[in-house]
């Protein structure tokens, strides 16, 4: 995975439990500022590492901390520099998704090992999106959800997400949106 | 002409997103989704003339009115630029005729430049083989890479100067631990050289051997924790029972003509130390205080909290502070030998009177408190040391049990002192303590080979056991003196010898040895020569 999903997760770290832990995350896995650059592709069996050493000093499950980490990804993600290219996506939650595609095959044409995930919103209505996620990696789910439930927030949305079917190698989520 | 392909509303949104299709007269009559929710008056029913010029009237005034170039421009390959005047936007693309004698404006929003900042735009604004969404991505990227690798280079600045400041401490501590180290040390083999002695006091030697041992243990785990050998997280210590437990070794600290009072009012309040670095610290305060004050005196340690910091600032609220306050009535330091004790550029020596205030003050820093010392004209030193309070005091560790009297020794002189005594291991650890306390030593196992050191070299002082085989020290120093007659004598005896054997103006000190009588036994030595000197 890129080595902005590995600087978002230093600063989940260090906001939750400070730069003393992170350093013994780092200790433990080996890591250091070579493994921090953002559009770097590094081998997901770094980032795994990094996540669930991070899950242990959290006391969480790892499936929990991915969407812990999820949900501090998008917020990570819109304060740092890549701000305006969320911003450049969409301003609101349907815009939003159905951008994203077009979004991550700009970002990757610099950095041709990357792995993007595809999102299309296949069902709409007020108060329920259906969003199917398609991508080569396997296990993230909780990842997603966490993202989703970001992107709520960064949209001033409320709701919550939940895995709903799994149609051949992809999934589908629904977005529960509190509107009335 | 005949139409070569018909398209629906929704591929035309998809391909032009800023269409505007008008009728015969220029009136909008539909339009894509790029004028949603956006302030530029295209609406149905608006004249186009007045929302839009041709994008070349801001260079080129020649520029064909639109009621004159859109009907020029229809079904020409040609590029067609307008200029929305509400809005600093910029549409390009191609005209249409359309059946009903009106026309279709086949046009896409051209960014204004590449960066994204500012110009409001998002990749739905763009058709889907829009190239400019990923030339503004990737800009965005480069942009973020820039700032990144910007901030890469300020981290990398800080954790250089991070790393030689940690360099730094780390060599100022390691220092200062080398020298309590080697102090603790020395009282460790003088006691044992005392104990391996018959005469002296078995159970003493025992307990100050003991206590020494014990804060050479925390010392080693302190060097352990700056090593990052260990994590060691120290317990909260509750300042005050450790100083009045500790009182008895900090006044052994003291000769007999200095008084020692402890005034604590912070009651419960702990701090995340290691006991032993507390009683270090405060025991280097006290060395120093007694080496201001040559005659005697009396200093006051006292406590309490305070929710004002070392610093003038106000304080973070709620952060909490305990004040160690050393005053001392000797003459004190002056104003300008605190401020370059202060001072980080003037190198501290081992061997410096204000050694033990910079310990103090490192140490005071290195686990987030300060210390202030502050000159009182005439009247003596005022010394803060500012320590964070722990909150957790729940967890404060149990009191230790009181410790016995060793004195530590913190002088510094070039005398030259000739140490005879006929037990090795004494003798060994006798000439070690002097030289550690900056004294030059010479040892000499018996009267005969004092002579032959004598014979060979100058002294200022001699200091003799007086039970020695063959010749006894009261019989050297007799002989001693009447060749050398500016020598200090000292003897050492677990015993008082026959007074009338003794010349008054000598010293006699009691086994085991107590270091501060020793010091104290060198200095006056040192003082009647140096009036002998005068004289
Ligand atoms: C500026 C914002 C973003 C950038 C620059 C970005 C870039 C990337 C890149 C380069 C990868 C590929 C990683 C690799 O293979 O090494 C990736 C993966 C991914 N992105 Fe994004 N992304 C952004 C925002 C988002 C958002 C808002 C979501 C929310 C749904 C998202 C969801 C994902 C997911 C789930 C993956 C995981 C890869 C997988 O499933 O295989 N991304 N992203």
């Amino acid at each position: 995975m890129y080595g902005m999903a590995h600087r978002a997760l230093r600063q989940m770290m260090l906001d939750r439990l400070g730069p003393s832990v992170w350093a013994k995350v780092e200790r433990e896995t080996g890591t250091g500022p070579a493994d921090l650059i953002s559009l770097c592709v590094y081998d997901d069996s770094k980032t795994i590492a990094l996540i669930s050493a991070s899950a242990a000093h959290l006391g969480m499950e790892v499936d929990e901390a991915l969407r812990v980490f999820g949900r501090y990804w998008v917020r990570f993600a819109e304060l740092s520099s890549f701000g305006p290219i969320m911003d450049f996506t969409g301003q609101d939650l349907v815009t939003f998704i159905n951008n994203l595609d077009r979004m991550h095959r700009s970002v990757v044409l610099a950095m041709p090992d990357a792995r993007v995930p595809s999102f299309t919103l296949i069902d709409e209505t007020r108060e329920r999106l259906l969003v199917r996620y398609r991508s080569d990696r396997t296990g993230l789910e909780t990842f997603v959800i966490g993202l989703l439930e970001g992107l709520m927030d960064r949209l001033n949305e409320t709701g919550t997400v939940e895995l709903v079917d799994r149609p051949g190698t992809a999934i589908d989520f629904a977005i529960h949106l509190d509107r009335s | 002409m005949k139409p070569v392909v018909t398209i629906r509303e929704s591929q035309l949104e998809a391909l032009f997103r800023a269409y505007i299709k008008v009728d015969a007269a220029l009136v909008v009559r539909g339009l894509g989704p790029f004028y949603h929710n956006r302030d530029t008056a295209v609406i149905p029913g608006a004249q186009i003339a007045e929302l839009f010029s041709l994008r070349h009237d801001r260079d080129d005034e020649h520029a064909p009115p639109l009621d004159v170039a859109i009907p020029a421009m229809a079904n020409t390959p040609e590029r067609f630029e307008l200029f929305c005047k509400r809005k600093n936007i910029r549409l390009a693309g191609i005209v249409f005729s359309t059946e009903d004698g009106g026309y279709l404006l086949a046009l896409n929003i051209v960014p204004e430049d590449f960066i994204i900042e500012g110009q409001g735009l998002h990749i739905s604004d763009f058709s889907q083989i829009d190239a400019s969404v990923p030339a503004l991505t990737l800009i965005g990227m480069q942009r973020a890479l820039l700032a990144e690798a910007r901030q890469a280079a300020i981290d990398l600045a800080n954790a250089q100067s991070e790393a030689l400041e940690l360099l730094d401490r780390t060599q100022r501590l390691g220092r200062y631990i080398v020298h309590d180290l080697a102090n603790y040390l020395s009282i460790i083999r003088l006691n044992v050289a005392n104990l391996a002695r018959s005469g002296g006091s078995a159970e003493a030697g025992r307990a100050a051997i003991e206590a020494a041992t014990r804060h050479v243990g925390d010392l080693v785990l302190s060097l352990e924790r700056l090593t990052g050998h260990r994590d060691v997280e120290a317990a909260p210590l509750p300042v005050d029972q450790t100083i009045r437990s500790n009182l008895a070794f900090l006044a052994a600290a003291l000769p007999a003509d200095f008084s020692l009072d402890f005034i604590g009012s912070a009651a419960q309040a702990a701090v995340r130390v290691g006991r032993t670095e507390l009683i270090t610290m405060l025991t280097n305060v006290i060395v120093h205080a007694r080496g201001a004050m040559p005659d005697g005196g009396s200093i006051t340690i006292s406590t309490y909290r305070s929710d004002r910091g070392p610093t003038d600032e106000a304080d973070m609220p709620g952060e909490d502070w305990i004040v160690i306050k050393v005053i001392h009535d000797g003459p004190g330091i002056d104003e300008e030998a605190v401020r370059l004790m202060l001072d980080p550029q003037v190198l501290a020596r081992p061997d410096g009177a204000d050694f033990p205030l910079r310990s103090v003050r490192t140490w005071a820093r290195s686990i987030g408190g300060d210390a202030r010392i502050t000159a009182l004209p005439e009247t003596g030193t005022d010394i803060c040391i500012y320590l964070p309070i722990s909150r957790d005091t729940d967890e404060a560790e149990p009191l230790s049990a009181p410790m016995p009297g060793i004195a530590r020794q913190r002088t510094a002189r070039t005398l030259r002192v000739l140490v005879v005594e006929d037990e090795v291991h004494a003798l060994d650890a006798v000439v070690e303590i002097l030289r550690m306390d900056g004294y030059s030593a010479t040892p000499a196992c018996n009267a005969a080979e004092a002579v032959e050191a004598l014979a060979n070299g100058d002294f200022d002082i001699l200091l003799t056991d007086v039970v020695m085989p063959e010749r006894s020290g009261v019989e050297l120093a007799h002989e001693v003196e009447a060749r050398h007659p500016r020598i200090g004598i000292i003897l050492m005896s677990g015993y008082l010898p026959d007074e009338s054997l003794l010349q008054p103006h000598w010293s006699m000190l009691r086994k085991p040895l107590d270091l501060s009588l020793l010091s104290h036994a060198l200095s006056a030595a040192h003082a009647k020569l140096a009036d002998s000197a005068t004289a």
